[in-house]
């Protein structure tokens, strides 16, 4: 009996021990058999606006046709590039094999970027650029020509008289600068409108109302003002409205989410330049899929991205539609 | 039992409880250290523990400073705006003129700003009725108010490029900037332990009405304290400037609250009497171990502030828990 049990024992063990050395075996056969998955980090400058989570959107559809994973990291607080830094140095640890980067500086993100080509881990600089550019290519909107493009719209509303202020989101990124550029030189070609002030939101939608309500406040004539964001536009717009100075201002914007588009229709924001995010993370993911698969080719230094300017006469016409479809999914009308 | 074996018990049981405490910080950095080096792929690798330096740099020469104002049952919450408005005037002095002595103008400009900062700040805590919080919310409203006129919003980008070799470079894992923090924390360590100064702090964040009446120079030493801070602030902003190569006004937003974290988890109390230089950095290192090793396995960065909030109350917890006990 004994001798019976001992042995029975001895053989439930053995069988669990050839069940697990099987199941180890095949894990690690699997694993070591199938290829891991590339894996494409997006690094958006801050959390602060929902344009960047639109480009993510973009980022992960493109990279779903061809099976590669994404992961996403974002700042929790805007104004660190410290931590963006360090966020890309934690890429190249990881290994990951490519990365999409909005650089919030164009001058301290080099280091890190610069360290992640030279570990054969390709970059893609949206949104705004590096100086000098050390990324594989830089794809955006012309932000000059498309702030520019809004600020005549402006001018020719107003007959080119009057003053004009801005909000911009912040002069760290290329993208806030050359807004901020873009629409002054514009602007210049009409005499009569005068520059008023600029005033930074850092992407925070009740800076910008108290500011626009200061501006306006302190300065009367005021009767255009650029919100360089989506979030500035939101401020903006709020603040002319609720000052009831919506037929006396012309507001006018970049970018659109639910409350702008919503601005629009009502005549808040009589235009607004709207970029393609999702576009924007499809383009990176696909130049980096072309990396990975035929490095030899060339890859253009600068990939502009298409803008459209939307009104609060042309929102319902179908190139705006399809264009707002890119900052609200599933968008009609 | 003799009152003298009572004695003796009684100073065993408080030293095991401070070592108990002490060690616990340093129990919990080893734990954290073993897991993320067993689940996080190159944890220990050479980029990855000097980008964990570098990132936790300019964080502990500011808790140094925080460090020693919590001692006095004060608290410092214009350390980052200090950092802000020291680096944008410290780097347009750089940029602007150019050439090997301008950083060192920069750099003396920079420290200037931050004693004259940290001295405004003591003298209002010493000598009005207003307390730390208040005046430092004050100060931290100004001065990066300030940075943001001088600058207009805008960064600097012209900084002379061997200052940025001073920032990014290292020996072995060892970042030029975190060399500087160890160095300045030893420093600070020994002022507080070794020194009349050091002592008096203590002694003024316990009770300082008894400290006054025992002839201290309460007021004096608050003054010293904060003026410290302020340097240390704007060592910090220097440090900052040198490792993102460019000055931005609001560079130095929010790092007041990492520093009082770490101060905080590494034993210090609110309520003054409490803490060291020492105790702190182990705090530095448990912040910055927790987010490099999230950060490796993957973990959003948002989850990371709800991880650091919940060891920062688990910190305040233990410390109270202490409290009861030794009473």
């Amino acid at each position: 009996m004994k001798i019976k049990s001992g042995l029975w024992h001895g053989g439930k063990r053995r069988a669990a021990i050839a069940a697990g050395a099987l199941a180890g075996a095949s894990i690690m056969f699997s694993t070591g058999w199938a290829a891991a998955p590339k894996t494409i980090e997006f690094i958006p400058s801050s959390n602060a606006t929902p344009y960047f989570l639109r480009e993510y959107a973009g980022v992960k559809k493109e990279a779903k046709k061809y099976g590669y994973r994404t992961l996403f990291q974002a700042p929790s607080v805007s104004t660190h590039v410290a931590k963006q830094i360090g966020m890309v140095y934690t890429a190249i640890t990881r290994k990951v094999d490519g990365i999409v980067l909005v650089p919030y500086s164009p001058t301290a993100l080099l280091p890190p970027v610069e360290k992640a080509m030279a570990a054969h881990i390709p970059v893609i600089a949206t949104d705004s650029t590096l100086t000098p550019m050390k990324a594989v290519t830089f794809t955006a909107v012309p932000n000059k020509k498309a702030a520019g493009a809004v600020a005549t719209y402006a001018a020719k509303m107003v007959h080119g008289h009057g003053e004009y202020a801005i909000i911009d989101y912040n002069l760290s990124t290329t993208s806030g600068r050359d807004r901020r550029d873009g629409f002054k030189a514009a602007m210049a070609k009409y005499p009569g409108m005068k520059f008023a002030g600029l005033q930074i939101s850092h992407s925070i939608p009740q800076t910008a109302l108290t500011e626009t309500q200061a501006l306006l406040e302190r300065d009367p004539k005021i009767n255009v003002i650029f919100g360089a964001n989506d979030r500035s536009a939101l401020g903006v717009a709020e603040a002319v409205q609720r000052m009831h100075l919506q037929n006396k201002v012309v507001v006018v914007g970049f970018d659109a989410d639910l409350g702008e588009i919503n601005y629009i229709k009502s005549g808040v924001i009589k235009a607004s330049v709207l970029q393609s995010p999702v576009l924007m993370g499809e383009t990176a993911v696909k130049v980096l899929h072309q990396m990975f698969t035929d490095p030899s080719k060339a890859v253009p230094k600068f990939m502009p991205l298409p803008y459209h300017m939307v009104t609060y006469k042309n929102y319902k016409d179908a190139t705006s539609v399809s264009a707002i479809r890119q900052y609200i999914a599933g968008y009609k009308g | 039992m003799t009152m003298q074996r009572i004695g003796e018990v009684r100073r065993l049981q408080s030293g095991l409880i401070a070592l108990f405490n002490s060690s616990l910080v340093a129990a919990v950095l080893i734990v954290l250290v073993v897991a993320f080096s067993l689940a996080a792929p190159n944890f220990l690798s050479e980029n990855n523990v000097l980008n964990l330096l570098q990132s936790v740099a300019v964080i502990a020469v500011l808790s140094i400073g925080q460090t020693f104002v919590i001692i006095t049952a004060g608290i410092d919450l214009s350390q980052g705006a200090v950092i802000g408005l020291s680096s944008v005037l410290g780097a347009g002095v750089m940029g602007a003129t150019g050439g090997a002595g301008s950083i060192a103008l920069g750099i003396a400009i920079a420290l200037a700003i931050g004693l004259g900062v940290g001295i405004v700040n003591g003298l209002l805590t010493a000598f009005t009725r207003v307390p730390a919080f208040i005046v430092t919310l004050g100060t931290l409203s100004i001065a990066g108010g300030i940075a943001l006129l001088v600058t207009g919003g805008e960064p600097i980008y012209q900084l002379p490029p061997s200052f940025n070799a001073f920032g990014i470079n290292a020996i072995w894992v060892f970042p030029y900037i975190i060399l500087v923090s160890a160095l300045l924390a030893v420093l600070g360590q020994v002022l507080l332990r070794r020194t009349r100064f050091g002592r008096s702090v203590y002694a003024v964040g316990s009770n300082s009405r008894a400290a006054a009446l025992s002839g201290l120079p309460v007021r004096r030493n608050l003054v010293l304290v904060y003026a410290m801070s302020g340097v240390l602030s704007a060592v910090g902003g220097i440090l900052l400037t040198a490792y993102v190569n460019s000055a931005l006004p609001t560079a130095g937003a929010n790092y007041e609250l990492d520093s009082i974290a770490a101060v905080v988890i590494g034993g210090g109390s609110l309520f003054g009497g409490q803490g060291a230089v020492w105790s702190s950095m182990l705090g530095v290192l448990l912040i910055g171990v927790l987010g490099n090793g999230t950060d490796l396995l993957g973990v959003s960065s948002y989850s990371q502030t709800v991880i650091l909030g919940a060891v920062v109350i688990g910190a305040v917890f233990i410390d109270s828990f202490r409290k009861r006990v030794a009473i």
